[in-house]
């Protein structure tokens, strides 16, 4: 009797536990839905409303279940305990061959793993697709060079780890085709990666961007692109912070085995006003300052913490009213150098197409733009992705 | 959906009990069932729920046929009407299953110029075809009343647990607990044990067994050498079993959490000690199916040797060919076939000799296999896997680690995964002692948060500079 009764109340336990799981899920979901999957830095995952339309085309079905996976009780610290562990296993089991293949790609989760403490995207092949992007950017531009003759045009291509293959140091492509391809009227020049020397020496071990070596070797091909001879001071190399998080950490699912530490060049920045988004900023990033500025803000140590966000609009104004204003077209490998080409300039206008309608609430309007600011010259910089992903076109007008 | 989903467990799931056992009449728990079991079929694809509706309102239909003329004692109008039914529910399937295939192999062979489209196929309908098809036969057999009540029949029909993946429920097993079941706590705990063993096995086992399969095939069988080929088809063959055996606990589990009670489905196969063994292990569902309505109807074994032999063949190619729009399959129900006559004819002696481990050996290697088979869509990757098994290669482990680091995690999921193929916790499963099921309780918490955790880091989705 006394085990009968044992045995009822364990699976009452065991049942009720494994309801209220549940339930409080699908509660939590539904009415109580968390904003951010700080995880996973971004915004979490929610259910959409519930119509016939959503239904049949089982867009509800997807979003409940996404929205499930972030709002679930200890979603995030299921997955980063499990990512973690997966990790740990096959890191722990592969370690000693990737420091004894030093020379070779091992793909790990969703990046490579080289040269033991590098994390890379290995490059793969030149795809139709892939042409075709590259193509229809180019008609863009050739149609903005003929549309407006009174602008000067520069197009700067970054290579990086895709676009070349550390094992046979055969390149992919990109840039030839691009530099091929483009108008004859925009100058060109790119960030050239040879070898795996080259590429240690300019980039991240654990981030997709290029360090202070990379963009500051990038500043001074763009001075001679743009035939400019002064040139900002170099001043000391230092160190910014350590535990510095790059986003192919992310893509390994564990923070635990590759790390590095941000070191940055001081420049002596001329004065200007910085305006993003519209609005005025104190700095571009954290340019001027160290780790200790945003780490005590909770903010983690990544490129764009230090370098400045990724907005719709960054306006550099010096006040040199007798220099010309560049218009600069591109993603986040600018954000590390705008500052120093800003002292070059008038003014300095970066656009990012991937976010100028949500920051500044309407499209962009190329023809509007050049005429409202008066640029002088237009600069289009970015690696393979700007060139081939139609996010980072300009709608076509006229 | 799938029972893997997190639809499934978070909201599908708890709604359905919940629901279900706050009605306290048949009726309305029968109606609870139905409901969410059309949803459940409505989720994933709304549109094909009607060629669901339309299958069982032929068998409906047909069955008051054939009732129409049993009564009358007219046996060769109810054989018709029975022979129609069952041409229009295969006929069905066959359209959406086959058609495309025979359309393309047409093409193929006489080098027509043929428009081929390939309809997609509604989700379970060679589970649900075979399973209304049983209602028909066993209706016109006199095994089964007539079931006047068209909703009754769609709940058998759709009912969520073991409408996508079986298991292949006869209508004759359900027929009484359809009106007649007794839900009791007891049963819905192990019911419940049942569900998150098989989750377990599919989510745990399963899927860490199809990244080592796949990403060995992935890699390129005929490169990985010898021992990494031997390696993948061994994979492969743990894996459709935690795969399928699997989704039939779960479906068998839930099934006794709402009062029902269906067949076992997979019997340790793996332990099998001879291929005539293994098929009584592996899906029963299916074999006992096309056993007792094909191989049985054509005479079975009490006929000539060579009708035997036939009967046989076309059974066993019709089961391969169940299993999906290919000829491989047909080729896979044959290598069976030929597995089987040889048992029968030559080997039976010979084997009831041989000491078990041999005739396990013996069977394990030729099921192996079949698995080869079953797995490459072409004779030409057939041939090549079964070359890189057989003929020795110099393995590249190195090459194949560098194409993914995961393949080293999911190769410890090999030998765990084989003990569990057998039966190491059978005992311990079915012991009720206050130890036993505070150990199994705890047991299943476990299994429960680790497979929801895997289910839960597949959606791993970053985005490292985030700000809105």
């Amino acid at each position: 009797m006394k085990q009968s009764r044992a045995v009822a109340i364990i699976r009452v336990c065991f049942v009720s536990l494994l309801a209220l799981f549940l339930v409080a899920s699908l509660v939590l979901t539904l009415f109580f839905a968390r904003e951010n999957n700080e995880y996973e830095n971004r915004k979490a995952n929610r259910v959409l409303p519930l119509t016939f339309g959503a239904f049949m085309n089982s867009s509800f079905q997807d979003s409940l279940e996404s929205a499930l996976s972030d709002q679930v009780p200890f979603a995030e610290g299921f997955k980063k305990a499990y990512n973690e562990a997966d990790a740990y296993l096959s890191y722990n089991l592969l370690s000693a061959t990737f420091a004894d293949n030093a020379d070779r790609y091992f793909d790990f989760n969703d990046v490579s793993v080289y040269n033991k403490d590098y994390l890379v995207y290995a490059p793969g092949a030149f795809s139709p697709t892939e042409k075709s992007g590259i193509d229809l950017k180019l008609g863009l531009l050739q149609k903005l060079v003929e549309k407006h003759p009174e602008l000067k045009f520069y197009a700067y291509y970054i290579e990086r780890d895709c676009d070349l293959n550390f094992e046979t140091l055969e390149k992919v492509g990109y840039a030839e085709y691009v530099e091929e391809k483009l108008p004859e009227n925009i100058a060109f020049s790119k960030f050239e990666i040879n070898n795996f020397d080259t590429y240690s020496k300019y980039f991240f071990k654990t981030d997709h961007h290029w360090n202070h070596k990379g963009s500051y070797k990038a500043y001074t091909e763009l001075l001679d692109l743009f035939e400019t001879e002064e040139i900002l001071a170099l001043g000391e190399e230092y160190l910014v912070g350590e535990g510095f998080v790059g986003s192919k950490l992310s893509a390994a699912k564990t923070d635990a085995f590759w790390g590095e530490d941000l070191y940055a060049y001081k420049f002596g920045f001329c004065d200007m006003k910085i305006y993003e988004n519209g609005v005025e900023s104190a700095d571009y990033g954290r340019q001027n300052g160290t780790a200790d500025a945003f780490l005590s803000s909770g903010e983690k140590l990544n490129y764009n913490a230090y370098y400045g966000a990724e907005n719709g609009e960054t306006v550099f104004d010096t006040g040199r009213e007798g220099r010309e204003n560049l218009l600069v077209i591109g993603e986040s490998y600018d954000n590390a150098l705008l500052k120093q080409l800003a002292c070059h300039f008038n003014r300095t206008y970066s656009i990012d197409l991937r976010y100028y309608k949500h920051y500044m609430g309407e499209e962009f309007s190329f023809d509007a733009y050049v005429e409202q600011h008066g640029i002088d010259r237009v600069l289009f910089i970015g690696n393979v992705d700007f060139f081939v992903l139609d996010v980072f076109n300009l709608k076509a007008e006229g | 959906m799938v029972f893997s989903s997190l639809t499934f467990l978070c909201a599908f799931l708890p709604l359905v009990v919940l629901l279900y056992y706050a009605c306290k009449k048949r009726t309305w728990r029968n109606a609870v069932l139905l409901v969410f079991s059309l949803l459940f079929y409505a989720w994933g694809e709304p549109k094909y729920i009607f060629v669901m509706l339309a299958s069982v309102l032929v068998a409906y239909l047909g069955g008051f046929a054939i009732e129409f003329f049993k009564r009358r004692e007219k046996q060769g109008f109810a054989r018709a009407a029975m022979v129609v039914t069952t041409v229009i529910l295969v006929g069905c399937l066959v359209v959406f299953k086959y058609l495309g295939l025979f359309a393309e192999t047409f093409r193929a062979l006489f080098s027509q110029n043929l428009n081929v489209v390939r309809l997609v196929l509604p989700i379970g309908i060679s589970f649900y075809t075979f399973q209304i098809l049983s209602y028909v036969i066993d209706l016109y057999w006199g095994k089964v009343v007539l079931q006047k009540n068209y909703f009754t029949l769609l709940l058998y029909l759709s009912f969520f647990p073991q409408l996508i993946a079986g298991p292949i429920v006869r209508y004759e097993t359900v027929e009484d607990e359809l009106k007649n079941r007794k839900e009791t706590w007891q049963g819905f705990v192990a019911g419940l044990e049942k569900f998150i063993f098989g989750l377990a096995k599919k989510v745990l086992l399963a899927n860490n067994l199809a990244r080592l399969a796949d990403g060995i095939y992935g890699y390129g069988i005929e490169k990985a050498g010898t021992l990494f080929a031997w390696v993948a088809v061994i994979a492969y063959t743990l894996q459709i079993y935690f795969d399928f055996s699997g989704y039939s606990d779960m479906a068998i589990g839930m099934g006794r959490m709402f009062g029902f009670h269906f067949p076992q489905n997979f019997n340790y196969p793996y332990i099998a000690t001879s291929v005539t063994d293994f098929w009584r292990r592996w899906h029963i569902s299916l074999s006992t199916w096309f056993r007792d309505y094909i191989y049985i109807p054509l005479g079975g074994n009490r006929v000539k040797p060579w009708r035997h032999a036939f009967n046989l063949l076309v059974t066993w190619a019709l089961t391969g060919f169940w299993h999906g729009a290919q000829w491989s399959f047909l080729l896979w129900g044959l290598y069976y076939a030929a597995l089987l006559l040889l048992e029968k004819f030559v080997l039976a002696a010979f084997l009831k000799k041989l000491p078990k481990f041999f005739g396990w050996l013996y069977t394990l290697f030729f099921v192996v296999i079949g698995w080869v088979i079953f797995y490459n869509e072409s004779v030409w990757e057939i041939v090549k896997t079964l070359g890189a098994l057989f003929v020795p290669s110099g393995t590249s482990p190195l090459d194949l680690i560098s194409s993914d680091s995961s393949l080293g995690t999911a190769l410890l999921f090999l030998p765990v995964s084989a003990v569990f193929a057998f039966p190491v916790l059978r005992r311990f499963l079915e012991k009720e002692s206050p130890t036993a099921v505070l150990c199994r309780e705890a047991i299943c918490l476990v299994l429960f948060v680790l497979s929801f955790a895997c289910l839960i880091s597949s959606t791993y989705n970053p985005f490292i500079y985030f700000r809105f």
